[in-house]
């Protein structure tokens, strides 16, 4: 048998042509504009973002560290600066209901100008409305209704005192009021004297005293409504003299916002207000008015502007990033001050939320972030929905608080949003949230890879060059950016296609940057991005150092040399992080008559995945087919991975499963120098699987480890063979002849590199040349078919044989 | 010079922190010790005494039955808040003062007792209900000039206390020149941008004065040298504290 080639060193890596660069470093490459083999999304977010029509938000997938971040903000920035500032939004008092404060929506940089002029206002009145009360003209208007009032009330004690010492009655004060006595002379009765007055006497004294006691009462219950009289008098006084000192104090600022209505609107409330409430702009009786009209400021809360939106130094729409989409950091919130053991709260303690922020622009978020923060998603569609962001704390909005709170007036809301998120996230939302169709209608897909095509070449490099010179790193020479090239081929584990994963690239140029400034060269060059790959793989290839000892010591059993019948060198990828590696694993199995088919020992153990167990159902049917398709296949096989304690699942270790069934039940030995890796399907074809680099280095290293023989070396699809970007030290064993990696099509290839033995072609009866390996498989069938018919034979003639003796006995 | 010494007699119905506060003002600005007195009114007890006695309240205008003995805690009840606050007052103003709880007729005693003081303040509010707005307001000061060597100080001291505010002053004085002597008053009690006006009337103008407006007055600095019938008769006509001035 002729056996099969080897691939050449050639195709275990596609190099990247250096002469189609015509630059000597990125330093001379112009920075590429547009984003590389991102076109689809970069339209889906162009036309998002054009769309003004309700619901065309977008949602941007693609996985972590695309760009999906750096192009939206691209793109929002191109857009927003042609676009118009929006408003600035202030919540001002609701001089009505101070529960409920009032918003005010203002043209951009009002906000802080109206802030600053009410400032002003309240500092005119606060010095001016004093002044005004202590004018000559404000005391003796006062004074004179005091005395009025005073007079008042003097008169009638003055004449009740005079009418009753007229009588004989004397009036005197006690600590509480009033008391009546008779008086003779002048001068009021002692008790002894009283005692001696005749009865007639004394009842005329305690008549009068009565009467006169009446009368004092009357005075004395009178006293509170000359008492509101005077009030009532005082305060139109008071309101007359503020009025006028107010409209004059206002009028200037009432001129400057004639445009504004609600401005004016709001302008008339503190009119009113400060009229109806002079008391409060006056010094506290018995002390002076305070010169530090400043502090006194402070404690006017009513004339506050609470700016929560000022867009004055924005240059076009706002663009908002928000990095941590709580619900309040989304729709504001309402802050509460602890006062006197108690939260209390008012409209200056109202924070803005990122929808504010971005109201009239855009608003990026990240879905991941918002789904998982409590409530973020149900406040970010509810004010998508409403078109009006109102600010409700999560208690008020669960109803858990009774307590009462702020009821900010809502705002208009006009956005854009922009979700950024893993494609799975995008999915669940469209498949289980019905409002997400309805609020995100455009979807901008970001693409992991692109073609490695001659011209992505050329982009590739001027963004190598961009992300270099935006990042302030050192140029890379031409050898370098080919070599860039060519990771960025083993990081989309395909040789015909770029990664578009823009992170990575930039943590490489960072590192090879750090590399060649420890070396103190201005350029970055091929042994810095060489050094910059090999220091990252050692900073995380511990784990996989750990399991690579373990089989070199013989801890866990893998061979690599020799030949061992029921028993294969499969592979398989682990993943650490982001790290991935290949470790062999040893697959075995047995076959023996019975009725039970193919044996999964890891699906019976429950430690085989779903996939798995579908690679074994098939490559079952595969041995069916072709070997029993028109007859019984008495056999009970069994396989397992060895040494495995933890869960199994994927399919490409299918090829290599059914090699170690075929070769146990042919009892063919199988060559241990060799792994295989390949997933199968019903008709024997081998079917690519991915981590195929990772998959041979791992193969190759421990070989290298126990020493290289020429003929160890792993067997893997064909359809992979695009997908080799191998290391340098693997290409140079195999051009040197010391390692091997074969290609196969078919499970009938594997076979016959592992058994060393020719497949065969079946004659018109369908028998196999005795020197294929399928041969002995048709000929185990054929025993094991030949063993089931004379243990059917024996148990019949033994049933019989017990069956006779029965009737014997019953005779 | 004589050291000037401050009485302060108070009784039921002139009790007030107001009167404490000028006494307070007064000594310390003459740097002498208080004298403070509260007189239980004899008059008060014997008309609590009669069997039909009733006491008429501010407040509500109800009237209860009252006696000796209820009459009498009351006002030992007014005599220890108005200790209180003369302590507090002392402390505060770092002014010595004694105190007595006395019991007579409080223009007897205190017109008795003034004149071993050079400054007595007889308080007083015959039937004018308190509790009235004391807005920043003009005020209202009678002067009765007879020589007093002290009025100035008076006159100083209450000036002083409303600094702020309007006060109109009417003299009445025994000097050939009232003209002069108010501006020579007021040179030397006035203080800095104080609002101040003064008005003059002879002595011969004091009767009818005060029958007309004499309830009108906040206050009233009379010198001493008057005889204790006119004293008594000015008294009966005003209704405000007074300062018996040496």
């Amino acid at each position: 048998m002729k056996k099969a080639p080897s691939l050449k060193a050639g195709a275990l890596y596609q190099r990247c042509d250096l002469d189609q660069f015509d630059f000597d470093t990125t330093a001379e490459l112009e920075p590429l504009q547009k984003p590389l083999g991102q076109q689809r999304a970069l339209e889906a977010i162009e036309f998002g973002v054009d769309v003004e029509q309700e619901g065309f938000n977008l949602f941007v997938l693609g996985g972590s560290g695309l760009g999906k971040h750096d192009m939206v903000q691209q793109v929002l920035q191109g857009r927003a600066a042609h676009e118009s500032s929006g408003f600035d939004w202030c919540y001002v008092n609701n001089f009505d209901n101070p529960q409920k404060p009032n918003v005010l929506k203002l043209p951009v940089g009002m906000g802080q100008k109206l802030r600053t002029d009410m400032d002003s206002l309240l500092e005119d009145l606060l010095t001016a409305l004093p002044s005004s009360f202590q004018s000559e003209e404000y005391r003796n208007q006062r004074q004179q209704i005091e005395d009025e009032m005073q007079a008042r009330q003097d008169l009638a004690f003055k004449n009740l005192n005079r009418d009753a010492e007229d009588q004989g009655i004397g009036i005197l004060r006690t600590p509480n009021g009033y008391t009546l006595g008779p008086m003779v002379n002048g001068h009021l009765l002692k008790p002894e004297e009283y005692d001696k007055l005749p009865d007639e006497e004394k009842e005329r004294v305690e008549k009068l005293i009565a009467d006169i006691q009446l009368e004092l009462q009357a005075i004395l219950r009178d006293l509170p409504l000359i008492q509101r009289e005077h009030h009532q008098r005082i305060k139109a006084l008071n309101q007359s003299i503020t009025q006028h000192t107010v409209e004059q104090l206002i009028a200037w600022i009432e001129q400057a916002y004639r445009d504004e209505a609600d401005v004016m609107d709001y302008l008339a409330q503190v009119k009113q207000f400060s009229i109806e409430n002079i008391e409060a702009f006056l010094p506290e009786e018995g002390q002076q008015q305070t010169n530090n009209i400043s502090a006194r400021v402070a404690e006017f809360i009513e004339f506050s502007i609470n700016v929560i939106v000022n867009n004055a130094a924005s240059e076009g729409a706002p663009i908002v990033f928000e990095d941590n989409p709580t619900y309040q950091n989304l729709v504001g919130r309402v802050e509460y001050l602890s006062h006197m053991g108690t939260l209390v709260t008012n409209f200056t303690l109202i924070k803005s939320g990122a929808l504010h922020r971005a109201n009239g622009g855009y608003l990026v978020l990240d879905a991941h972030k918002v789904l998982t923060h409590s409530f973020a998603w149900e406040g970010l569609k509810r004010a998508l929905k409403a078109g009006e962001i109102r600010i409700e704390s999560l208690e008020q909005m669960l109803s858990l608080a009774s307590s009462v709170s702020l009821e900010p007036e809502s705002i208009p809301l006009k956005v854009k949003v922009v979700l950024t998120g893993e494609p799975l996230l995008y999915y669940l939302l469209k498949q289980y949230d019905p409002e997400f169709s309805q609020l995100f209608k455009v979807a901008a897909d970001f693409s992991n890879t692109t073609e490695r095509s001659s011209e992505h070449v050329q982009f590739y490099a001027r963004l190598i060059g961009a992300m270099q010179k935006r990042n302030d790193k050192r140029a890379l020479d031409k050898a370098s950016v080919g070599r860039v090239i060519e990771q960025a081929s083993r990081l989309a584990e395909d040789g015909e296609k770029l990664s578009l994963h823009v992170e990575s690239l930039n943590d490489l140029l960072t590192e090879a940057d750090y590399w060649a400034g420890k070396d103190g060269s201005a350029v970055i060059r091929l042994q810095h991005i060489e050094r910059a790959i090999d220091k990252r793989k050692f900073r995380q290839d511990q784990y996989q150092d750990l399991l690579q000892e373990q089989i070199t010591r013989g801890i866990k059993l893998i061979d690599t040399a020799g030949k061992k019948t029921g028993q294969v060198n499969a592979l398989s990828v682990l993943q650490v992080g982001d790290f991935m590696f290949g470790q062999p694993s040893r697959i075995t199995a047995t076959a023996r008559l019975g009725k039970s088919g193919v044996i999964d020992i890891e699906r019976e153990a429950r430690l085989g995945g779903e996939i798995h167990s579908k690679g074994v159902m098939i490559l079952s049917a595969y041995l069916d087919s072709t070997y029993a398709a028109n007859q019984n296949l008495p056999l009970t096989a069994s396989l397992v991975f060895e040494q495995s304690y933890g869960r199994i699942d994927g399919d490409s270790a299918s090829a290599a499963e059914l090699c170690a069934l075929l070769s146990a039940l042919g009892n063919i030995p199988l060559n241990q120098s060799l792994a295989v890796t390949g997933s199968i399907n019903q008709l024997g074809e081998v079917q690519a699987i991915g981590g195929v680099n990772e998959k041979i280095e791992g193969f190759f290293d421990i070989c290298k480890t126990r020493g290289l023989n020429a003929e160890q070396g792993v067997i893997i699809p064909a359809s992979n063979r695009v997908h080799l970007m191998l290391r340098e030290d693997i290409r140079h064993a195999v051009r040197d002849g010391q390692f091997n990696v074969y290609c196969a099509e078919h499970i009938e290839d594997v076979m016959e590199l592992l058994s060393g033995l020719p497949r065969g072609k079946p004659n018109k009866k369908g028998s196999y040349p005795k020197t294929s390996f399928n041969y002995r498989i048709q000929q185990r069938i054929v025993q094991l078919q030949q063993q089931q018919k004379k243990l059917a034979q024996q148990a019949t003639r033994s049933h019989k044989t017990s069956s006779a003796g029965k009737s014997r006995a019953k005779t | 010079m004589q050291k000037p010494d401050v009485l302060l007699t108070v009784d039921a119905r002139s009790c007030s922190p107001g009167m404490v506060e000028l006494a307070m003002a007064m000594a310390a600005s003459s740097q002498t010790q208080l004298r403070a007195l509260f007189i239980e009114d004899e008059d008060l007890l014997d008309v609590a005494s009669l069997p039909f006695s009733r006491e008429i309240l501010f407040s509500t205008a109800q009237e209860l039955p009252t006696d000796f003995e209820r009459m009498q805690r009351s006002l030992q009840a007014l005599a220890a808040q108005f200790e209180n606050t003369l302590q507090r007052s002392a402390r505060n103003a770092k002014v010595s003062y004694s105190y007595d709880y006395v019991r007579g007729r409080r223009d007897d005693i205190g017109l008795r007792e003034h004149q071993d003081a050079v400054f007595t303040i007889l308080g007083q509010t015959l039937l004018r209900r308190p509790g009235v707005s004391a807005h920043s307001r003009t005020h209202k000061l009678l002067l009765i000039d007879d020589h007093a060597e002290h009025l100035e100080k008076a006159l100083q001291v209450l000036l002083q206390r409303f600094a702020q505010d309007v006060i109109e002053i009417t003299l009445v004085t025994r000097q050939p020149d009232p003209s002069q002597r108010a501006e020579a008053l007021l040179a030397t009690s006035m203080h800095d941008g104080q609002k101040v006006s003064i008005t003059t009337a002879g002595y011969e103008t004091l009767s009818t004065l005060l029958h007309e407006i004499g309830h009108q007055f906040d206050y009233a600095i009379i010198s001493r040298h008057e005889s204790v019938q006119n004293l008594q008769q000015i008294i009966k006509q005003l209704d405000c504290p007074l300062i018996l001035v040496s």
